[in-house]
């Protein structure tokens, strides 16, 4: 059946849009400065399901649509796709990551070492109820300030009394307690993996990356097209393929050689000489290499083992999301029967603006449609 | 300092120290700007760690534009969508190309001077992100195995 378009409600569209208005007002008007800076988490969550890197433009976002993720989503797509795409970025080597945190669940001891950086994973999930209250937040705050300040003053009048030696070795003795301030870049733990032999290394592979936003995806997809639409996909639909597949519809239950976040440069091709480049800043990333024993199941196959990985590359600290991607990538290596290993169900059914809007969709007039349903059933029932 | 350090330090600064590091050739010499700044998309090309291949993470906003000084090209691409940012590193760019220009009559001290206050820029940067680091570097863990 064709669709069968409906006219009217122009001013009760109008109101609803008002009505908006309305909702969104409140009496302590938050700017887009205090979301970027208190909802980090989420405008990194909004800004990898966009695919679209810019904290500001993800906070208006938010804040324009009460923050509804697949809204602001929605906003942030539609906003993208009315600007020229002018540049490609020279290829990213995430192997110079400047580091807030890197971890590996595979080895104690890494080179460079086991840094946790920010993370909830240790903290108490209990509600913090001293930040309900603004004013206590806010003297806190200040105290700190009085603190520090105070703090500064009584090593200022020390540092006069002191000769230069015994500040240069104060110095010493501070930074060897607290480390050193130089950026943190690290190797990769597969690297040590790749030298011992016991997993394969592999050609760098030049072939140019398939771009989903510019071409309909067609199957098997290329390498490129998959982790693209996984970087871009709902963190929720991401973590159900992957969960799935570790409780058993799947062959994947990986271990995480490491998990990363930092941030990576971003270079472009000189426009006045294109041999040569500019950086256009840095943008946050979580990156996730997990490995995967090959699945055995008689001694011959065992004695064969292989040890595989499975890749995630996320905007923002994602971590979750990074971790699903790399599993994901993984169980699409494998065959099988399950969701997590059908690649045109996974590639097809995570991104967030078309399953919000398909469902959506369902919520507009549907009555020829429904009617011609009615009628069907009313015919039925009329025979019996 | 090469080109990419140099825009790299500027894209990390804030749009003030670029433009303070600009005045002086803002002044001095005639700007032109060839090409308003507007904002454009670029698409991060990312070589995967597991089989070393190429995909698209994403775009990122980006302002660009391109300006003339005392006749040389100067071009700037920033992250961002600071129009005055991203004018004020270009002004600094076709400075820094009048090397090639003798014509511009753009005397080789000031091209070291700028090129001094945009290392200093970066030392302040590096010397910015120190305490962080240090508290990073802080929350190093070294677990231990039971029974090892």
């Amino acid at each position: 059946m064709a669709y069968v378009a409906v006219t009217g409600g122009r001013e009760a569209i109008e109101q609803s849009l008002k009505l908006l208005e309305i909702f969104r007002e409140s009496g302590e008007d938050i700017t887009i400065s205090c979301i970027m800076e208190n909802m980090g988490l989420l405008i990194d969550k909004i800004m990898s399901e966009a695919g679209f890197y810019s904290r500001e433009y993800a906070a208006l976002a938010l804040k324009q649509c009460e923050g509804s993720v697949e809204e602001a989503v929605f906003l942030l797509r539609a906003y993208r796709s009315t600007l020229p795409r002018n540049y490609y970025s020279n290829v990213v080597d995430t192997s110079g990551m400047r580091l807030i945190r890197r971890i590996s669940a595979a080895f104690k001891d890494i080179p460079g070492g086991q840094i946790l950086g920010p993370t909830y994973d240790y903290s108490h999930r209990l509600l913090d109820f001293s930040l309900m209250e603004k004013e206590a937040g806010a003297e806190s705050r200040e105290q700190a300030a009085e603190e520090s300040l105070r703090e500064e003053e009584a090593v200022s009048a020390l540092e006069q009394d002191r000769t230069e030696q015994e500040r240069t070795e104060q110095a010493e003795a501070e930074q060897e307690m607290e480390g050193s301030g130089e950026d943190i870049r690290c190797g990769r733990v597969t690297d040590l993996l790749k030298a011992e032999g016991v997993m394969a290394d592999v050609e760098e592979d030049d072939t140019e990356p398939f771009d989903v936003t510019s071409n309909l995806l067609t199957f098997p997809a290329p390498r490129s097209a998959r982790l693209q639409t996984f970087a871009r996909s709902d963190a929720g639909f991401l973590g159900g393929v992957a969960y799935s597949s570790m409780r058993g519809y799947g062959a994947v239950h990986p271990t995480v050689s490491e998990l990363r976040c930092g941030y990576l440069e971003i270079c472009v091709p000189y426009v006045l000489d294109e041999e040569d480049e500019i950086c256009i800043g840095e943008i946050l990333v979580t990156e996730v290499e997990a490995l995967v024993p090959s699945h055995t199941e008689t001694d011959e196959e065992f004695d064969k083992m292989t040890l595989s990985g499975g890749y995630g590359l996320i905007f923002g600290r994602n971590e979750n999301k990074a971790i699903a991607m790399s599993i994901a990538d993984a169980s699409l290596e494998t065959t099988g029967d399950t969701p997590s290993q059908d690649e045109e169900f996974v590639l097809t059914h995570g991104d967030c603006l078309e399953m919000s809007g398909f469902i959506s969709h369902l919520k507009l007039p549907h009555y020829v449609t429904f009617q011609s349903s009615l009628d069907r059933v009313r015919a039925k029932g009329g025979e019996k | 300092m090469n080109r990419r350090e140099m825009t790299a330090v500027l894209a990390g600064v804030s749009s003030e120290e670029v433009k303070a590091a600009a005045a002086g050739i803002r002044d001095k010499y005639e700007i032109q700007i060839l090409k308003q700044p507007q904002k454009t998309l670029v698409m991060v090309k990312v070589r995967e760690s597991v089989k070393k291949s190429l995909f698209y993470l994403g775009e990122v906003l980006a302002t660009e534009c391109m300006v003339t000084v005392n006749g040389a090209k100067g071009a700037s691409v920033m992250a961002g969508d600071d129009f005055e940012k991203c004018i004020n590193a270009a002004i600094i760019d076709g400075f820094m190309n009048t090397e090639k220009m003798p014509e511009c009559g753009v005397a080789g001290e000031e091209r070291e001077a700028v090129r001094a206050e945009i290392a200093r820029l970066g030392e302040k940067q590096k010397k910015d992100r120190e305490k962080l680091n240090r508290q990073i570097r802080k929350s190093k863990v070294n677990f231990n195995v039971m029974g090892e």
